[in-house]
């Protein structure tokens, strides 16, 4: 099997969302020992990015756009600890660190954010629920994003986003990413009072400010 | 599946006993000696100088019992049909406004040919257009025979089944020869008819002459034949919605009659227009609750009677793009079709069916979209009631990464065209737009996109020597 049958086989299993497939192609890739960045870039981003356009185009959605994330996901799963043994890394557009905020369990929101990030070509890491400010802290530390994204679902929890940036500002973080808030309650005007970089009023609102913050457009 | 009963098994039984004896007490006026003698002949009493006919009890029982439960209409191609009878629900555009509504201007002006080329145009991309009664009756050419150049302008612009008039015998032996043109002859015609021959009784209890002549000769060659009666309470019937009902029911089992009289396998359609005068404007109301409830009571005596059901429905009676326009359309549409009424006809015209408007033929397309979804319900199997997957998730879980969701949610979840669901400041950003603009940019992608089947050049021929034809006589 050649590196132009994993790649097929990767961009395929994207857009068939087909996550057993894309596993498989992955552990052939590894097995074979192709040039992983190429069928990163060439299988699976063409892959997502084509997903991107459709539901884009509106001919596809939401569940279908999440999905086919998530079949990428499950591949880099198994390609991305074999890159990082060769010591190398892929390119995406940025690295977007996502969460929701302490005290607030909702995640449908933050989860399509994440999908519609990967499909326009971002590497996301979604860090879950319910996410204690410390813990913001301690993932910027580790895995150095250049953005911060902080959910909130509720007035009662909204003030959570605050408390994350200001604990980034006293480790001295803050310089060191951009941090864009989004959620019902929020607003451009919350964003400008708390010292937020950027606000997004839904997913694909959330792809430009990203892109903007990280000058990749006005 | 039709479920919504608005009448109980003694109610149609009282309303069928009053229009039994409305047919046999009171009487149709029939202007037509050839009717008049089929009537009596089968054992209706017959006065030929008031040309008034009573049919009696058995003559109307054994003709609704034998009118032709369903019937089958065809597309151009010949190949897709629309079932008109049984348990389908079908939606149609509606018929014959003489005003266009130009929305940017807000005005209303005259029909044209081209404004009907354009809406059939639209209403052939349309997905949820099944049949296509002529929208608009155009003011820029020879009134005598309006008609021909609907039939034709119809015929060119879509592949869709027509529901058209036609102006006495002549005019329907023209429609019947264009439609036979394109399906390669009357026998084709017959076997796969793609139109309808649309008349009108004109309540109370009154045909016309013309009307008779189109009617009878369709049902001699086997087209199918849509009765229009639309008694109007208050005004020309009882202003109680029961004795309206009573009324359009006996005037439709007098056609049921003819019809069984002239042909036996002639199918046929009723179609009833019931309404209520407004009593400040003294206007046809077409977008009220009565007319809702008529047709749906309509639609559960054709049940009752095992006959073809269509009506008015999805109309209104606003003059704008406006939300009395999206109330009255949604309501009047929605209840009918849960009733079970097999054709609903009102896409694409406001103003009470007096004008047409090109942008709320595609938000009719999109009310009609959602009122079918509520018609259709939804299924309840192990599958759909997805217990597994509710465990494997837990609480606190998500469902939107699961592959449940991914494989049903095209089927369970309505999924808009035009509809607006985006947030307060997306959309306030994106130009705080109303939806009739969203609809007006359809309008203008499909008429430069949309592509209809087109005629045979010999079927175009054809057509265009039978208008020259009339046109001789009409302007010598």
């Amino acid at each position: 099997m050649s590196a132009e049958n994993i790649i097929k086989r990767l961009k395929r299993s994207v857009l068939d969302y087909n996550t057993d497939e894309a596993v498989s192609a992955a552990k052939d890739a590894v097995k074979l020992g192709v040039d992983l960045l190429k069928v990163i870039e060439e299988g699976l981003a063409k892959g997502i990015r084509e997903v991107g356009e459709k539901f884009a185009n509106g001919e596809i959605f939401l569940p279908e756009l999440v999905m086919a994330a998530e079949t990428m996901k499950r591949a880099l799963e198994i390609l991305e600890p074999e890159l990082r043994k060769e010591k190398r890394e892929r390119k995406a557009l940025g690295k977007v660190l996502l969460g929701t905020v302490a005290g607030d369990i909702h995640s449908i929101g933050k989860t399509i954010v994440a999908s519609m990030l990967t499909a326009n070509g971002f590497e996301v890491y979604d860090i879950g629920e319910d996410v204690p400010a410390e813990k913001f802290v301690e993932k910027v530390k580790e895995l150095k994003p250049d953005v911060v994204g902080l959910s909130a679902l509720l007035t009662t929890t909204l003030p959570e986003q605050r408390t994350v940036i200001e604990a980034l500002k006293k480790e001295g973080l803050r310089d060191k990413v951009k941090v864009i808030i989004g959620g019902a309650p929020a607003s451009m005007e919350w964003a400008e009072e708390i010292g937020a970089d950027g606000y997004g009023a839904d997913a694909a609102e959330a792809v430009e400010v990203v892109k903007r913050l990280l000058g990749y457009s006005k | 599946m039709p479920s919504l009963n608005l009448l109980s098994k003694r109610q149609k039984y009282a309303v069928h006993l009053t229009s039994l004896d409305i047919l046999q007490e009171v009487g149709v006026i029939v202007p037509y000696e050839e009717a008049l003698k089929k009537l009596e002949e089968a054992g209706a009493e017959v006065d030929y100088k008031s040309q008034r006919v009573l049919i009696p009890q058995y003559l109307a029982e054994e003709a609704i019992q034998k009118t032709p439960h369903r019937f089958n209409v065809y597309h151009r191609d010949l190949k897709t049909k629309k079932t008109l009878g049984g348990n389908e629900t079908h939606f149609s555009t509606v018929g014959f406004a003489t005003n266009f509504f130009d929305v940017m201007s807000r005005s209303y002006r005259r029909v044209t040919v081209q404004d009907l080329a354009n809406a059939t145009k639209i209403a052939d991309a349309l997905e949820n257009v099944e049949l296509q009664m002529c929208m608009g009756s155009p003011m820029d050419v020879p009134h005598e025979i309006v008609d021909r150049y609907m039939w034709a302008t119809a015929f060119e612009n879509t592949s869709k089944p027509i529901i058209n008039e036609a102006m006495r015998k002549e005019g329907a032996l023209d429609s019947i020869e264009m439609a036979s043109a394109i399906v390669g002859g009357l026998e084709e015609l017959r076997k796969k008819p793609i139109m309808l021959l649309l008349i009108s009784i004109t309540s109370p209890l009154t045909y016309d002459r013309a009307t008779l002549e189109a009617f009878m000769e369709a049902c001699k060659l086997g087209i199918p034949v849509f009765v229009n009666s639309g008694p109007m309470a208050g005004a020309t019937s009882p202003v109680t919605l029961a004795g309206t009902l009573a009324l359009n029911m006996a005037e439709f089992i007098s056609a049921l009659v003819i019809r069984y009289l002239v042909n036996k396998n002639a199918p046929l359609i009723i179609g009833s227009w019931a309404r209520a005068m407004d009593v400040r404007e003294a206007s046809a109301v077409l977008g009220g609750p009565e007319f809702a409830l008529l047709h749906a009571c309509v639609a559960n005596l054709a049940h009752y009677y095992g006959i073809p059901s269509a009506g008015g429905g999805v109309l209104s009676d606003s003059k704008s793009l406006d939300a009395q326009m999206g109330y009255e359309k949604a309501l009047t549409g929605v209840l009918p079709a849960l009733a079970g009424l097999n054709l609903i006809c009102g896409m694409g015209l406001i103003a009470s069916e007096n004008t047409m408007s090109l942008e709320g033929l595609v938000i009719d397309n999109e009310i009609v979209s959602m009122i079918k979804k509520i018609v259709n319900g939804f299924e309840i199997t192990d599958e759909t009631l997805a217990f597994d997957v509710i465990k494997n998730v837990g609480p606190k879980g998500s469902f939107i990464r699961e592959r449940h969701t991914l494989e049903h949610f095209r089927k369970e979840i309505w999924i808009p065209k035009i509809t607006n669901r985006a947030f307060p400041e997306v959309w306030v950003k994106s130009g705080a737009k109303d939806l009739w603009v969203k609809a007006k940019e359809e309008v203008e992608k499909t008429l430069k996109e949309h592509h209809v089947l087109p005629l045979s050049t010999d079927a175009k021929n054809k057509i265009i020597n039978i208008i020259k034809r009339r046109e001789k006589e009409v302007l010598k």
